[in-house]
Order: C-alpha cells, then sequence, then structure tokens
C-alpha cells in the first residue's frame, strides 16, 4: 500500500498501472491481485491508510489538554497542512473524477472519512460539556469550524492553484477560530472583545 | 462572414452547455456542438477558438442564469440577516446542481493538464464574491457588523453555508435531501451572525 501511495503519488491514479506498482514492491502482478482485485481497491486501501496516519496526529491536538483557543489553531494549521498536501489534492481530485463509480468513494467516506470527523465532533461535544463551548448539535458545529478554516482554499487547490501562500493559511487559521469561537463559545465577549468595548 | 451577434452566440452558449450536460465534457466535440447548433464547425470556431472557451461561456452563461443578480441583491438595504439568508439559498441551489457538479467535476479533473479551472475561478467566482465582500464592508462601516478583512468574512461565510455538502456532492454522494440544505443555510446564517454581529 505505501508503495502504491508513493507512485499514485508521483504519477498520479491514471498513468499509474497496477504493473508499475508490483515493479515498486518487487513482486508478480498476480501477487498484488491476490490481495487487491483492482487499482480502483488498491487506490482506495492507499488513501484510506494515508488518511489514518494523518488524521491522528491532527485529531490529537485538539483532543489534548489546554487553552481551547490555541488548540483550535493547531489543529486548524495541521488540518490544513494535510488537507491542502500535493498528495491529498491529488487523491481527491481522483475521488471526483471518479464519482460516477459511486462505490469507490462511498467506501472511502463512510469508512475513513466520516469517521474522523465524528472524532471532531466528539472533542467538541466535550468541549461543550465541559462549558467551554454552547451546546449544540456537535456534528453540524464540527462542520462549521471546517468551513471557517477552509473558506475557498480547498476549492483553488483542486482548481490547480499550485500552492497557498503561508499568510493566506495563517490568516484562515486565526480568523477561522476566532470566529469560531465567537459563534460558539459562552464567553464569546471576554475571550474576543467586541468592537464597542475596544473604542 | 456572417455579423456575430449576441442571440446567435447565447444559442451556440445553451447549446453546447446541453451537449456538454448530455456527454461530458471529453466525449463532446466542436463538430457535436455545431452539429446541435445547425451550422457549420467554421462559423463556430469564429465565436471561441477552442473547446475550452467555449466550456468555459457555457459555464458562465449557466452560473449567471440561476444566479440572476442573488450577489447584487445581497448589497440591497433590510435586514442583513434576511438578505443572507435569501442569498445562501439561491447560492446553495446554484452551487449543488447536478451540472454544475458536474461541470466542477470536468475542471478538477483535468486541473494538472490545463488552467482553466484556475482562469474561471479567478474571473467568474472571485468578482462575485467581492460583491458579497463590498456588502458586508458596508454593512461593517455602518457598525452592524464587526470590523474585519471583508473578503475573508465573505470566504467564512461561504464555508458556514456550505460545510461538507459541496464535497459530498463532488464525491458522488446523492443522498443529501432539501432539508439537509435548509439545515446548512438556516444554521450557517446564524452562526456566521454570531460571529461578526457588533
Amino acid at each position: 500500500m505505501s508503495a502504491a501511495w508513493e507512485a499514485f503519488k508521483i504519477n498520479g491514479f491514471e498513468r499509474t498501472s497496477m504493473a508499475d506498482i508490483s515493479g515498486r514492491v518487487g513482486g508478480s502482478k498476480a501477487t498484488l491481485y491476490s490481495y487487491f482485485s483492482s487499482k480502483e481497491e488498491l487506490f482506495a486501501a492507499a488513501v484510506a491508510q494515508a488518511i489514518k496516519e494523518r488524521a491522528d496526529k491532527v485529531l490529537s491536538r485538539m483532543e489534548g489538554g489546554g487553552d481551547l483557543a490555541d488548540r483550535l489553531a493547531a489543529f486548524a494549521r495541521d488540518y490544513l497542512e494535510t488537507r491542502l498536501a500535493p498528495e491529498m489534492i491529488e487523491a481527491d481530485r481522483v475521488m471526483i473524477s471518479e464519482a460516477d463509480r459511486p462505490a469507490l468513494n462511498m467506501k472511502l467516506r463512510t469508512e475513513f472519512i466520516l469517521p474522523e470527523w465524528r472524532r471532531l465532533a466528539a472533542a467538541i461535544s466535550h468541549e461543550m460539556d465541559a462549558g467551554n463551548l454552547r451546546q449544540a448539535d456537535p456534528y453540524p458545529v464540527a462542520m462549521h469550524f471546517r468551513g471557517l478554516i477552509e473558506g475557498d482554499l480547498v476549492e483553488r487547490r483542486l482548481h490547480g492553484e499550485p500552492e497557498i501562500a503561508a499568510e493566506e493559511v495563517d490568516a484562515a487559521i486565526v480568523f477561522g477560530a476566532e470566529a469560531f469561537l465567537r459563534a460558539y463559545s459562552i464567553n464569546d465577549k471576554t475571550s474576543a472583545p467586541a468592537p464597542e468595548t475596544q473604542k | 462572414m456572417r455579423v456575430k451577434t449576441d442571440t446567435r452566440r447565447k444559442a451556440i452558449v445553451d447549446a453546447a452547455w446541453e451537449v456538454f450536460k448530455a456527454s461530458g465534457f471529453e466525449r463532446t466535440s466542436m463538430s457535436d456542438i455545431s452539429t446541435r447548433v445547425g451550422g457549420s464547425k467554421a462559423t463556430l470556431y469564429s465565436y471561441f477558438k477552442s473547446k475550452d472557451e467555449l466550456f468555459a461561456a457555457a459555464m458562465e452563461q449557466a452560473v449567471r442564469d440561476r444566479l440572476g443578480d442573488a450577489f447584487d441583491q445581497a448589497e440591497a438595504s433590510g435586514d442583513v440577516g434576511e438578505r443572507l439568508l435569501g442569498f445562501a439559498r439561491t447560492y446553495m441551489d446554484m452551487r449543488l446542481a447536478t451540472d454544475m457538479i458536474a461541470a466542477d467535476r470536468v475542471l478538477i479533473a483535468q486541473a494538472d493538464q490545463s488552467d482553466l479551472g484556475l482562469v474561471l475561478l479567478r474571473r467568474f467566482v472571485v468578482p462575485e464574491w467581492e460583491k458579497l465582500a463590498a456588502m458586508l464592508e458596508r454593512k461593517m462601516e455602518a457598525g452592524v457588523l464587526r470590523q474585519a478583512r471583508p473578503y475573508l468574512a465573505a470566504m467564512h461565510f461561504r464555508g458556514l453555508i456550505e460545510g461538507d455538502l459541496l464535497e459530498r456532492r463532488l464525491h458522488g454522494d446523492d443522498t443529501i435531501t432539501p432539508e439537509d440544505v435548509d439545515i446548512a443555510i438556516v444554521s450557517g446564517v446564524d452562526a456566521f451572525l454570531r460571529a461578526y454581529l457588533t
């Protein structure tokens, strides 16, 4: 799977053949097919593995103790770094162009993507119980946090923008986390003073 | 050569969009489109010099037909919450429509070989969001919304109402219900107002 991921990363999905991958692994194509029945299935397994490895690190930023604003910002930074990375954008492009074969994507979504977002929702739910965030349905709140930090950055990368400038990523993190806390923090007025109190 | 007319151009663009929708971008040729319009390929090329250019024009037209002046309307006076709700509804209907998702998939799939997607984004999409940002900026100056970077605030608005719906549609998830979209709009606008009202 790691060899497949490397091959997909370098050559893209279309230009990678099962022969290329078995060449990298150093076995026969027959052996490869005994593990994965198609290139799509191998791709799905490789993406799933990549998501799992990265998501664990990203989510641990949110789950630790300490100041909530700091944890939100740390999560946002690791998340964007992962989400906007070339290999993840390439994997997403493959998923999007293969969308008329929903079996591949739905398996990836329900078994690997959704559970990671549920883990973020669980962390948010924990903050609600601890009195740090107001009570609300945690999953939509997780999607709001995600939407606030992503803005148009993922769309721009998917459409071919080669990279997002560091200052822009910084602004997405700082102001996204700020807007999230204003919308959901119980102490929003104290943690983020409203403009009239600054005058 | 015949005089190029706006009516003729619009007929070509509309026909092209129908063919792209039915056959997909890759499998559609300029000949297919000229057959559909009922003219020669030479005439077609006198209006659009490439399939990419025609696709760009067709997509722009389809977006405009759906959005109308929603981005301009958002600027009209009245309660900011009501304005944003109305705008969010028009925007999401357009963004999640089947043909728009299909077009977006084409652009994303070929993004490593062609800069068409990026060109379209910069030419048509960014200026529309700038209109929303200008409206938010006026509300900031009027003291209704707190001071912030207007374009980033517009992106926050967008991220809040889209959530994961766009990604799910792009990945081929067709289980999104109109209620899911309603909830996303209402809760997204609510969160935006909590984050930005003074």
